[in-house]
């Protein structure tokens, strides 16, 4: 099946998908978000469905950003939405005092899409909250027999989302060369 | 750097052709540069034995005329006295055995090497201890310009090397062992660009220059860099044996991409399914527009 | 969970009635707008806080694709496949989103059941 032309942005509820996709989107996100009725969930509004924003690129074309839900409740979207995606970018929120397993939560549902796929970990909030520190992220990862490059990202800030969507096309171009021998 | 030369009789073209293949990944190593002569005094020369089934006996060789390297059919039993004889099908560790031994061997007599009448490939000079790119690449590369912000750790002015550990040898490839932090990623496209590639297989440098596009002068840099950081594993291929991996890698990837222009290589047992590739140029498109 | 005073056991009720005035039906779930189980009532076993997932996802993508295809208001979102119908309806109550879903099978008359899950989202509504 080919790759399609979409970057999907998942991670547990609250790490910033939503505003990430903002950051770099053409227009202004689509969100199927609806209000929050889960007291431990500290935000207003929840995506159930997906974030849906755009790029364009010349002519006719564009890469799709999805944003899948956050919580494991939605599991199920978060595996119809990366499938055959350009890369997948999962992005954590330090803050969480179990950060790390929400983390490996998401490492074990998509174990199959991440096999052989394009991925970056975005970590946000470390500036308030520095540990865990990133190679307690990519210990897990190299546990599970990964290695994607995890950074320390702020996703309101346009630059750091655009070095997380770099990071992906590094490898995803690698592998395309490589393959293409 | 020695420049040694071999020659090619009796042969096919099958052969031929795969020898240079062979030749070209096998051929150089840090003190040594093997080419193809076309004419005059070589120091091994490699001869297509008949395919008659019988056994060749090598001559005794004369005082520093070259040895010959026999190329004998899968069905031959090993010609008589010689130490060398490659049986088909070829392989490319044997090869770079033999012309190890023979590098040791003409050390070891400390030589003259013979005068050389215009090989057919000469490596350009190496001016030690820095490293300069010596291989032709594509036009795609760019003028090597090693870039300021790498040299973490060494100083501007002195011109060394940022470290003697990185080879750039046909033998040894690099993979990423784990990925830098941000502070070494960003505003660092050839850097990112790099570690995409090393991040899926081992390369040696030549191949790394070769794919990514980065000049070879940086590719040793940024190599250096993550090895200071104890980033990169190394990855050895030892003439005697298949390569030997120093962690659980594929055992002959290396190889396996030595000898895919010639024959084509099946992907490595056990890795994941080729993803189909992105429609063309997307990724590329993408960039463009985002700007990175 | 802050749920609105009085509406599990209204959502238990209305939900038990539901099953009961559709023969076919296998089961019918009332979820929160963002995926949580409030109520079930089902003649055979399911993950009911499955399906309050699945159908609270449903009927957001079902908002936003009406809405770009300037459909108007959302009523129903209805799935048709080979061994059955799932039918959802959201409402809302005191200030809280829900959504009403019925599991039904392939026999059910489907008019009846997009009108049953109609009469329930109102009866819950606020």
């Amino acid at each position: 099946m080919p790759m399609e032309p979409k970057i999907v942005f998942t991670g547990p509820p609250n790490a910033g998908k939503t505003t990430a996709i903002a950051a770099i989107s053409d227009v202004a996100p689509v969100v199927t978000d609806v209000a929050n009725h889960d007291a431990e969930l500290a935000k207003q509004r929840t995506t159930v469905g997906m974030d849906y924003g755009v790029v364009s690129l010349d002519g006719q074309e564009s890469v799709r950003l999805f944003g899948t839900p956050g919580q494991k409740r939605f599991d199920f979207m978060w595996r119809i939405l990366v499938r055959n995606a350009i890369g997948i970018v999962i992005l954590v929120d330090n803050s969480q005092p179990d950060a790390l397993a929400q983390f490996e939560g998401f490492l074990d549902a998509l174990a199959e899409e991440l096999a052989g796929g394009s991925c970056v970990v975005g970590v946000g909030r470390t500036e308030s909250h520095p540990e865990p520190g990133m190679d307690a992220f990519s210990d897990l990862l190299a546990g599970r027999g990964h290695l994607f490059p995890v950074v320390a990202v702020d996703v309101r800030r346009r630059d750091d989302v655009l070095m997380l969507v770099e990071l992906l096309l590094s490898q995803a171009e690698a592998r395309q060369t490589l393959e293409l021998e | 750097m020695k420049l040694l030369t071999l020659s090619l009789h009796d042969l096919g073209e099958a052969d031929r052709k795969l020898l240079g293949v062979f030749l070209r990944f096998a051929g150089r190593t840090e003190r040594h540069q093997w080419s193809l002569s076309d004419g005059g005094p070589v120091h091994l020369e490699v001869r297509g034995a008949p395919d008659d089934g019988r056994t060749q006996p090598m001559a005794p060789a004369p005082r520093n005329a070259a040895p010959t390297l026999w190329i004998v059919g899968a069905g031959h039993a090993a010609p008589g006295v010689a130490r060398h004889a490659l049986r088909r099908p070829l392989q490319i560790e044997a090869f770079a055995q033999v012309l190890r031994e023979r590098e040791a061997e003409l050390d070891a007599q400390a030589a003259p090497a013979p005068r050389i009448a215009a090989p057919l490939r000469a490596a350009a000079p190496m001016p030690a201890p820095r490293a300069a790119p010596a291989v032709s690449t594509p036009a795609t590369i760019a003028a090597p310009v090693p870039s300021p912000a790498l040299h973490a750790g060494v100083s501007a002015g002195t011109g060394l090397a940022p470290s003697r550990r990185i080879l750039n040898d046909r033998a040894t490839a690099y993979r990423l062992a784990r990925w830098p932090g941000a502070d070494l990623l960003r505003g660092k496209p050839k850097f990112v660009r790099l570690l995409g590639f090393i991040t899926h297989k081992p390369l040696t440098v030549e191949r790394l220059a070769l794919l990514s596009g980065v000049d070879e002068a940086s590719c040793l840099e940024m190599l250096a860099l993550l090895d200071e950081r104890r980033l990169l594993q190394r990855v050895e291929a030892r003439p005697e044996s298949t390569v030997a991996p120093v962690t659980e890698l594929p055992a002959d990837s290396t190889l396996q991409s030595a000898i895919s222009d010639f024959a084509h290589a099946s992907p490595q047992p056990g890795a994941a399914a080729p993803r189909a590739a992105a429609p063309v140029g997307l990724l590329q498109r993408l960039r463009l527009r985002l700007g990175i | 969970m802050n749920l609105p005073a009085n509406l599990e056991p209204a959502a238990v009720r209305s939900a038990q009635a539901l099953l009961d005035r559709v023969g076919q039906a296998r089961a019918v779930v009332v979820a929160t707008e963002d995926g949580f189980q409030v109520a079930c009532a089902a003649r055979e076993t399911i993950d009911a806080s499955r399906l309050a997932a699945i159908t609270s996802s449903m009927a957001a993508i079902g908002e936003v694709v009406s809405s770009e295809t300037g459909l108007g208001a959302v009523r129903c979102v209805m799935i048709e496949a080979d061994a059955g119908y799932l039918v959802m309806r959201a409402t809302r109550r005191a200030g809280m989103g829900l959504v009403v879903a019925a599991l039904v099978a392939r026999d059910a008359l489907l008019g009846l059941v997009i009108h049953g899950v109609g009469e329930t989202a109102r009866e819950l509504a606020q």
